[in-house]
Parts: C-alpha cells; sequence; structure tokens
C-alpha cells in the first residue's frame, strides 16, 4: 500500500526533496519558519515556504528572482550598537535593498564573515552574477557540504 | 487485410478481457486514513504535542542547561556557529525541533515568538498580535483559523519558569524588555497544522512525529559534544557538579517518555471526547 501519491517525477520539487542533499542545522533563513502566521504579509511578497520560491532545481541559475526581497521580512529592522556605517537603518530607509547581499551570505553556509565596513562590501555585478550560478564570492569553503546525489 | 482484422479484434477481446478480471486497485493507505475518520478537532492534537514539547524543555532546561552549566558545560545563542563549543538554550532547542518536524514532512509545525523577542525577526505580528493580547488577560491557549496562509494555529502560554529564562533575557544586549520576572508571560509557542480535524492515525503520527523530532534534536547536540576538546562522558549518567557527563540519546528519551506518556495517554484515549 502506498503512503503517498504516486510521482510520475511530474510533480515540482518538495522542500523535503531539497533538504534531502541540503539538510544542515545552522540555516539562518530555513523555510519551514516562514510557515508561521506573522509571515502572512511577507508571503505576499515572496513565497519563502518553499525553496522554490527563490531557487530552480539545479537549471543553471541559482536565484530565480532578483535577490532583494529582505525588505519582506526586515524592512522595520532596528541594531542596537550597529557595527557598521552607515548603519542597517539608514541603508533600510533609503530602500537600498540589493546591498544586503553585498555583506550577507543569505543561508550562511559559507565560511564567510561579513564586513564591518560597508565600503568594502561585495561588488553588486559580482553578488547579481552569482546569483545567475556564477563564481561564489563568499568563499568556496562551505560549512555544510551537500549530500551527493543518491 | 485479414491479418489486420484479426488483429484489431484479438486486441479488442484481449483488451475486454484484461479490463474484465482486472484485480482491485491497491488500497491508498494516505486516502483511506484521511477520509471520513478526521472526527478530532486539531485542537486536541495541539494540547498534546505541546504539553510534549512543555514537559522536555522543562527536562532540558532543568537537568541538561542548569546542571550542565554547573558541570562546565556551555549553552549559547550561538552554539552551532564553528569554534563554538556549546549547545542550545531552551529556545534554541525547541527551534531544533521545529526543524526536524520539518524533515520528516511533517503537516504539523511548531514556532516561538513573542510580542517583545530578543530578535526582532521573531515578533509577532497581524492576528498573532491579537490573539497574544488576549492571552495575556487569560493565560489561556487561543485556537484559530489562517485561511488565507491554510492552517489552522493553537497559541500556548510561554511563561518564565526558570531563573534561566528571566536573566538571559534581561541581560541580553538585543533584549527589548529588561524587567522580566519569574512565571511573566514571555512568548508563546504556535502550533500549526492543515486541517481543523484529524483522524486517529494522524493524531497518532503527529505525536509519533514530535517524539522523534526530539530525539533527533538531541542527537544533534550529543554529536556536537562529541567534537568538543574537553571530553563529555556519554552515557547512562546527567551532568551535575564535578561530572561533565549527558545522557545519551536513549537515556535521554526515556526520561521525555517518563515524563510525557501518562498525559499523553490520557489526553489521546481517555480524556478526549470524541464526536464518534
Amino acid at each position: 500500500m502506498r503512503n503517498d501519491e504516486v510521482d510520475f517525477a511530474l510533480r515540482p520539487p518538495q522542500n523535503s526533496d531539497c533538504v534531502d542533499c541540503h539538510d544542515r542545522a545552522n540555516d539562518r533563513h530555513p523555510v519551514h519558519r516562514f510557515k508561521e502566521p506573522r509571515f502572512l504579509q511577507s508571503l505576499e511578497v515572496v513565497d519563502a515556504r518553499s525553496c522554490m520560491g527563490c531557487h530552480t532545481e539545479h537549471s543553471g541559475a541559482r536565484v530565480s528572482n532578483n535577490g532583494e526581497y529582505c525588505v519582506a521580512c526586515h524592512k522595520d529592522m532596528t541594531i542596537k550598537k550597529d557595527p557598521i556605517t552607515p548603519p542597517h537603518i539608514d541603508l533600510a530607509h533609503q530602500g537600498r535593498w540589493e546591498s544586503c547581499l553585498q555583506c550577507h551570505d543569505f543561508h550562511n553556509n559559507h565560511k564567510y564573515r561579513a564586513p564591518k565596513d560597508f565600503s568594502e562590501r561585495i561588488d553588486l555585478t559580482t553578488v547579481k552574477n552569482y546569483l545567475r550560478d556564477m563564481e561564489n564570492p563568499y568563499g568556496a569553503e562551505k560549512v555544510v557540504k551537500a549530500k551527493k546525489e543518491r | 487485410m485479414k491479418t489486420v482484422i484479426y488483429a484489431s479484434l484479438l486486441t479488442a477481446v484481449v483488451s475486454a478481457y484484461l479490463f474484465v478480471t482486472a484485480p482491485p486497485p491497491l488500497p491508498d493507505k494516505s486516502r483511506v486514513e484521511s477520509r471520513g475518520d478526521r472526527d478530532i478537532p486539531v485542537s486536541d492534537l495541539f494540547n498534546i504535542v505541546n504539553q510534549i514539547n512543555k514537559d522536555t524543555r522543562n527536562i532540558w532546561t532543568a537537568r541538561i542547561v542548569s546542571k550542565g552549566t554547573e558541570a562546565g558545560l556551555k549553552f549559547e545563542e550561538h552554539w552551532l556557529d564553528e569554534g563554538h563549543e556549546s549547545g542550545p538554550l531552551p529556545a534554541l532547542f525547541m527551534r531544533l525541533t521545529a526543524e526536524n518536524l520539518e524533515k520528516q514532512r511533517a503537516p504539523l509545525a511548531v514556532f516561538l515568538g513573542s510580542d517583545m523577542p530578543i530578535k526582532k525577526a521573531n515578533i509577532f505580528q497581524g492576528e498573532q498580535v491579537d490573539q497574544f493580547i488576549k492571552m495575556r488577560e487569560d493565560f489561556k491557549p487561543k485556537y484559530f483559523s489562517m485561511q488565507k496562509m491554510g492552517i489552522e494555529v493553537g497559541m500556548y502560554p510561554d511563561i518564565a519558569s526558570a531563573p534561566g529564562c528571566v536573566s538571559c533575557h534581561n541581560d541580553h544586549p538585543d533584549s527589548a524588555k529588561h524587567d522580566w520576572k519569574l512565571n511573566d508571560l514571555m512568548g508563546a509557542a504556535t502550533w500549526t497544522y492543515p486541517t481543523a480535524a484529524i483522524s486517529q492515525a494522524e493524531l497518532h503520527e503527529s505525536i509519533g512525529y514530535v517524539y522523534k523530532a526530539i530525539a533527533r534534536s538531541y542527537q544533534t547536540y550529543i554529536e556536537k559534544a562529541q567534537s568538543f576538546s574537553t571530553q563529555v562522558q556519554i552515557g547512562a549518567e546527567w551532568p551535575e557538579k564535578g561530572k561533565m557527563a549527558l545522557p545519551d540519546t536513549a537515556v535521554f528519551m526515556s526520561a521525555v517518555i517518563q515524563a510525557t506518556a501518562q498525559p499523553t495517554i490520557n489526553a489521546t484515549y481517555l480524556g478526549r471526547d470524541s464526536k464518534k
């Protein structure tokens, strides 16, 4: 007896398909967190409940959107003793959402430290190219390596 | 031409024979179980799993974090970061449990939030804000539906039950409040499920998911503890002052089951009013 619907390889990948290989406890933005009711409005901007909300499965582009969706959750952020200049709150007020990934590794799986000096951020073109599956500016060394395909 | 006619007739006869003599389709277990039998309000499930989670957190807080700290073990916010030889604080152990529910493809999910969290990312928004205001008045669970997200929700009070909860949240530089006291309502555990009613099988399955998630979370910590530069004795012993020990996963889960089995059985079989 089968427990699930028959899979003829026509259904889109599910989170569990991704997590089978890309599972790690250190993910700063795990998809399950976005299933909480408080993310209702954010989900109208980006469906972060699904890996497919941002990624396409191994199709030549690392991220299928423009990577500027941090605003969906972080628009009201306040950081005490903000270590960077200009402070995060100023960047948010200026709508500089393209700059988030210039300093921050979204899933936090690279051995990389965000710069304290904003002028040392990664070049925006390099980030955009990374989203298209080009060179990784956060460093080649992963904290947790993906499991091999079965 | 004759060959084609004979072949067509033969095909038609064979097709008719195979159609008539076809065995009945295999029963689809998931569909059988989910149809017709959904007579248990999902709030019953929320009550059971929340109690399991609450009792587990009490064990984690009192017997691992508090006693472990006395033994010399460390528990902190950034326990997963490289070079940190430490374990998760109680709220982070719960987050790990939530992740392990997701990894099992469980339809059940749990979250911890507050109106005054340390991390602003954990602040309640929308319907949760209104429900939490009511909870502040009566300290009782709140159940509601969120049709846009296709979920049923159960929110449970998260009380400052140990001195460690109060001191950690008061001392944290990012805390939104620095005058927490014991027995304050600090936030809420929020459980979600996609349907308003569930079957007996779904109830059992979901309880199983929670126990497995707890076991996997504890195992994650034990695997980290095995890499600490200070050797930790892992086996049957619990930590205490002067004893750098941790129970293995089987021993920890025995304590969890001992604490939760009776209330779970009561709520699952004895205290729950079935509509049947």
